[in-house]
């Protein structure tokens, strides 16, 4: 078995992670995100490559992730199951491997609806507890059929969501909980605005045994202004949060939710709870160095 | 049963003008009870179509009929003789009716006036809204008699979505998540342990196209099937 990855083995120290998601890009070109890349690289343990995010199609992780990974950076590269089939799923995940990519988040994905593909076929062969399941498999050299998979077993590290702000959350404590048998090593939350907004599922879950991240996303200022509950895919913003940012002025807003931002990264780094954040910069990657 | 609605009069008009004698052929079945292609939908469709010809000037014959059923040979069969006047046939039956009328009556025309929708129920007065996809493999024992397969957008099977919000679905934030109602439906129940395993993958095999169900007892006595 290969060494786990250095991920992982953060994920076993007392450090503070931080991560940060990075969108591939919407081009022929990885080389269009160097200077993301580059900032990016001395500042977290690992860039989670997404997956086609929010249903917009961009270069597929994996090519990505090559290129990354060429670069010298720790990746997690994000899984949906959105975009393929139980078949096109694992193959991607052998792919993996075979490139050295340790680190895999297991996500459902958000509605195709949501892209800029809105007239095509959502998959969804695999949730993404089975997703979890599938690679916990190959983790064992095992197929989902259990057809024996040549050669060293690639010792994924799997990762997947968690929606700690769910309401209801029973239903979300139940996914969580199945996610947990179905064999994933960390979770990486929703984003969370507010602490008071996770008690709820807190109270559930008393003591968590699988490492968790909390995201932490920097709202844009478009997202502020229009936001209607449920015009952002899981996007839960309360009003409070709002109303604090609608009477600020364009030219101060960014700096003004970089310095809030930054503000409740603290808190969660004191609440105890997480073992680290989870960064969604939204295309403001270069300014992570403002918030960390 | 089965839903549908009526396809837009520009479209089924364009669709029929190049016949001279056409035959509406209404289902009086699950069509006739969500509205679309009963008896009373093929007279106001047949109104419609000969008002709107007569109006072009061009004489094309409009003639009604509704059958029982179109999902059946005993019912088709009723129509063999006075068919055989028509050239062109235009059914309000569900696609597998206008199917079934186009394979009994090879060598004439025919085409479809509803757009077949889904499997559902009459939730309110002129509401219809799907709760079957027909998957082979009925998971609703587990699920407290609510199909994720069908109430939840993305089909998952182990539970909500990250994108569930305030009990909605990510999609609609009119519809409630179908995994929040059955989670509460099995909590109050007594049964949410009927959930808390991992369902496997679902088994796709149940839903290879085309369908085929062969009754054991008339495999038995009249070999039905057997071809
Ligand atoms: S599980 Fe759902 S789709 Fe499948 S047969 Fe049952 S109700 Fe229909
Ligand atoms: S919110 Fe609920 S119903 Fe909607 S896609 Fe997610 S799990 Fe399915």
């Amino acid at each position: 078995m290969p060494d786990p990855s250095k991920f992982a083995q953060a994920l076993g120290t007392d450090s503070f992670i931080v991560t940060c998601e990075l969108d591939p890009p919407k081009g022929f070109v990885p080389s269009l995100l160097d200077r993301k890349i580059a900032v990016l690289k001395n500042k977290v343990q690992a860039v989670v490559v997404s997956d086609n995010p929010r249903a917009r199609m961009l270069m597929a992780p994996v090519g990505f992730c090559r290129y990354l990974l060429d670069q010298g950076l720790e990746l997690i590269m994000t899984l949906t199951c959105r975009d393929r089939n139980r078949l096109a799923l694992q193959s991607d995940l052998l792919a993996a491997a075979g490139l050295g990519i340790q680190n895999i988040l297991a996500v459902t994905g958000d509605y195709i609806t949501w892209g800029d593909h809105p007239e095509g076929k959502p998959v969804y062969d695999l949730d993404s507890i089975q997703l979890i399941w599938a690679i916990s498999q190959l983790n064992s050299n095992r197929d989902i059929s259990g057809n024996v998979i040549e050669g060293t077993a690639p010792s994924f590290t799997i990762g997947s969501a968690v929606a700690l702000t769910g309401n209801p959350v029973g239903p979300q404590v139940l996914k969580f909980r199945k996610k947990e048998k179905a064999g994933v090593h960390f979770f990486m939350s929703h984003p969370v605005f507010d602490l008071a907004d996770v008690e709820e599922f807190f109270k559930q879950v008393v003591e968590i045994q699988t490492p968790l991240l909390a995201s932490v996303c920097l709202l844009t200022e478009e997202q502020i202004r229009g936001y209607v509950l449920g015009n952002y895919p899981g996007l839960l913003i309360q009003d409070s949060l709002s109303d604090k940012f609608k009477s600020v002025h364009s030219t101060e807003f960014q700096p003004r939710m970089i310095e809030h931002t930054a503000r409740l990264i603290e808190t969660i780094k004191k609440d105890g709870r997480f073992r680290g954040v989870h960064l969604m910069l939204q295309g403001a990657e270069e300014q992570i160095g403002e918030l960390i | 049963m089965i839903i549908a609605s009526r396809k837009p009069f520009a479209e089924i008009k364009k669709s029929i003008e190049l016949y001279e004698n056409i035959l509406v052929v209404g289902c009086g079945t699950c069509v006739a009870v969500c509205l679309a292609g009963g008896k009373k939908e093929v007279g106001l469709l047949a109104s419609q179509l000969r008002m709107s010809f007569a109006l072009d000037k061009k004489k094309i014959q409009i003639s009604e009929e509704t059958l029982e059923r179109q999902c059946d040979h005993e019912f088709l069969e009723t129509i063999r003789e006075p068919l055989k006047e028509f050239d062109c046939l235009l059914s309000l039956a569900c696609g597998a009716g206008v199917q079934f009328l186009a394979e009994t009556y090879p060598g004439k025309k025919v085409f479809p006036g509803v757009n077949t929708s889904f499997i559902g129920v009459a939730e309110a007065a002129g509401l219809w809204t799907e709760r079957c996809r027909a998957c082979g493999d009925c998971l609703l024992a587990i699920t407290g008699g609510i199909c994720p397969r069908t109430l939840c957008v993305k089909g998952l099977n182990n539970g909500p979505c990250g994108g569930m919000i305030d009990g909605k679905c990510e999609v609609d934030p009119e519809r409630p998540c179908a995994w929040v109602s059955i989670y509460e439906r099995l909590a109050e129940e007594g049964r949410v342990n009927q959930i808390e395993i991992m369902f496997p993958p679902t088994d796709f095999r149940f839903q290879t196209k085309p369908g085929r169900v062969t009754h054991r007892a008339y495999l038995r006595r009249y070999n039905a099937g057997s071809k």
